[in-house]
């Protein structure tokens, strides 16, 4: 287990030095995300939504920067021809862990952009803020398990971007509607028998099931 | 198993006077069933693949989840009609409803996933891991979501139509069911089943004879293997 | 320690791009892979590090009497092949740090350098390198992991007469260490070893 938490160290600073030096990732996704808000600030031209209605949108933004951003870990290393050299460098536990909390991460940074610009541009105040960010950070945590694998699997086709969406989104969507759900109260929805709360033990369940099995399939797909 | 299949055929219209509408649980309730075994088999490949890496495993896996796609959309769309008879609309947003649009969504994103990859190994590869997730997050939809006690549904539980809740909209389920009901429902199941299974496998037949002449064809077109040839004293 | 191939093949989907490969390599010798383009020296190179499955048979490493599990081997062996990349934002150094931190070992940045030419570069990315000066790189990575088996694909590939003695110097190296398998048409390449190996498209003969 120590072999795996150092081998996953090193895979992330690895990934956020390179990360740093040219901001690849996270500029395409945040610009992307700053984009669709002002679309929809333009179009809804601040008018006043339901709380239910903030919330849905608010996540539709994230998941869609998620999928345009986060195939990046593993396309990057398929691209530039890396691969065999992580490979030889790391166990495939390690490099699992170290992409997940590479996409965890910026997730987390992702959110802190979105959500706030999202309530002050979109006319959107966020009533309980801390729960709100709970409710992220566990959809963070849901997403990047969800994409860590499928961006490993789609390294292996062709348009990677293109099928890197139509295969992240499916697993993706149940988060969403859970998510929608659990952050309605979080806009000021009335919370009635207590919704947000089982939305919210859903979110935590599908992501443990999302983690162990992504964790289980990795290695086999990552040895060839 | 062809008995099976007219028998079912032939004694589903002769009940069909009983349940007016709902006629259409005949056909509604064994597509959704099959499509349910047709993913689990799905996976199960997908499974067995991953730990053997035998070929043959991916084609069984890949031709259960195309079937368990057909009878999802077929489940779909018989219970779109249904729900127009019954509530007045074809789609309301029921959230079984809801979440087979999501489990059609994933399973045709395995179809796509697999047709952008060219090499057939890591075809299999990649399919059969997805495949094992999208059964996952199917499952976590169609089994666990639904059962929050606020996702009120109008739909029956799956698992014992026999002890399905009584439920107003649904007239045909009222009061449970009569026993010669339920013999051509499960004689329907028992048929669908079969004809499913027939289906799947003349496909798995027809992926087998297709990879049969794939490597015949290559090897016309190419001398063979590389072998090692030792040369200045190897060992070999 | 011992290196043993065993009737070895690979197969890529319907395409079977080597079969029944089998030979043994023993401490302090250095064998080298010849054979046309496309004869399956790379695929052959990647499966004895470890790092390919073989689609037929088997090949096993064997340290002080004991056979390897897959990780061990892994960590014992490493391989610098024209199609494994250096980070390029990352500097020389830091990849070296990636690689050796990785695999839970550490290197001397500096007199790796030293070794292979490049003492006075090494905070320049990658980036800003020569294909020569890359190709460098990639044997100081697989050097840093000091490894008991090292594997070296076309290692001569882009560079100059210098770079050819640093090759010839690794070599004379690992021969104290452990073993060598090199994958080469080159002719000085081929000469730095005791034997070869030579892959034929066809028949056995």
């Amino acid at each position: 287990m120590r072999s795996v938490v150092r081998g996953a160290w090193a895979v992330l600073l690895k990934d956020f030095r390179s990360e740093f030096r040219t901001r690849y990732a996270l500029s395409a996704i945040a610009l992307f995300a700053l984009t669709s808000i002002a679309a929809l600030s333009f179009v809804l031209r601040g008018q006043a939504m339901q709380p239910e209605e903030s919330a849905g949108l608010s996540w539709i933004i994230v998941f869609f920067a998620a999928v345009t951003g986060l195939a990046r870990p593993f396309v990057q290393e398929a691209e530039s021809g890396t691969e065999l050299l992580l490979r030889q460098a790391a166990t495939s536990e390690a490099v699992w862990l170290g992409k997940f909390l590479f996409s965890l991460v910026l997730m987390l940074g992702l959110e802190a952009i979105i959500f706030p610009v999202y309530s002050a541009l979109m006319n959107a105040p966020v009533v309980r803020v801390w729960y709100l960010a709970l409710v992220a950070a566990l959809g963070a945590v849901c997403l990047s398990a969800a994409t860590t694998l499928i961006a490993a699997l789609v390294c292996k086709a062709r348009a990677r971007a293109t099928v890197f969406a139509v295969a992240a989104l499916p697993v993706m969507l149940p988060a969403l509607v859970f998510l929608v759900q659990a952050s309605g109260s979080a806009f000021g929805a009335g919370d009635a028998g207590g919704e947000s709360a089982s939305a919210l033990r859903l979110v935590v369940s599908y992501s443990g099931i999302l983690i162990v099995l992504s964790w289980l399939l990795f290695p086999l797909v990552w040895e060839e | 198993m062809v008995m099976v299949i007219i028998g079912a055929f032939l004694l589903t219209p002769a009940m069909q006077g009983l349940g007016e509408a709902g006629r259409i649980l005949y056909f509604h309730v064994p597509c959704a069933w099959v499509s349910t075994v047709a993913y689990l088999v799905a996976a199960y490949g997908g499974v067995r693949y991953l730990a053997t890496r035998n070929l043959d495993f991916d084609r069984q896996s890949a031709a259960a989840a195309q079937i368990g796609l057909l009878f999802t959309v077929l489940a779909t769309a018989s219970g779109a009609v249904w729900a127009q008879i019954a509530w007045g609309k074809w789609w309301n947003w029921d959230p079984r409803q809801t979440f087979i649009a999501m489990v059609m969504l994933l399973y045709g994103a395995y179809f796509a996933l697999r047709l952008s990859i060219d090499q057939i190994d890591q075809r299999a590869v990649v399919s059969s891991a997805y495949v094992t997730f999208a059964l996952v997050a199917a499952v976590f939809l169609m089994f666990i979501a639904i059962r929050l006690p606020h996702t009120s549904t109008l739909h029956p539980s799956p698992v014992l139509p026999t002890q399905a809740d009584q439920d107003e909209d649904s007239p045909s389920l009222k009061g449970g069911m009569e026993p010669d009901m339920r013999i051509v429902l499960m004689s329907s199941l028992a048929g669908f089943t079969g004809l499913a299974y027939w289906m799947w496998r003349v496909q798995v037949r027809v992926d087998r004879l297709a990879a049969d002449l794939a490597p015949a064809q290559e090897a016309a077109s190419l001398e063979g293997a590389t072998t090692a040839h030792p040369a200045s004293g190897a060992d070999a | 320690m011992r290196l043993v191939a065993e009737g070895l093949g690979r197969s890529f989907g319907a395409r079977r791009v080597l079969r029944d490969v089998s030979f043994e390599l023993g401490a302090g010798e250095v064998v080298a892979i010849c054979g046309a383009n496309g004869s399956g020296k790379s695929t052959l190179i990647r499966m004895l590090a470890g790092l390919l499955m073989p689609s037929a048979g088997q090949t096993w490493l064997e340290i002080a009497g004991r056979w390897l599990g897959a990780q061990e081997r892994r960590s014992a062996s490493a391989l610098a092949a024209p199609g494994i990349q250096p980070y390029l934002h990352l500097s020389f150094t830091e990849n070296l740090q990636f690689f050796t931190q990785g695999r839970g070992q550490s290197c001397n940045a500096e007199e790796l350098a030293e070794l292979v030419g490049l003492s006075g570069r090494q905070s320049d990315l990658v980036e800003s390198y020569s294909s020569g000066m890359v190709q460098r790189v990639r044997l100081a990575l697989a050097l840093s992991a000091e490894p008991v088996a090292l594997f070296l694909d076309e290692p001569t590939q882009f560079l100059d007469a210098s770079g050819r003695d640093i090759v010839a110097e690794i070599v004379r190296r690992q021969r104290l260490r452990g073993l060598t398998v090199i994958a080469t048409n080159d002719e000085f390449d081929a000469s730095l070893a005791d034997r070869t190996l030579t892959l034929t498209t066809g028949r056995p003969t």
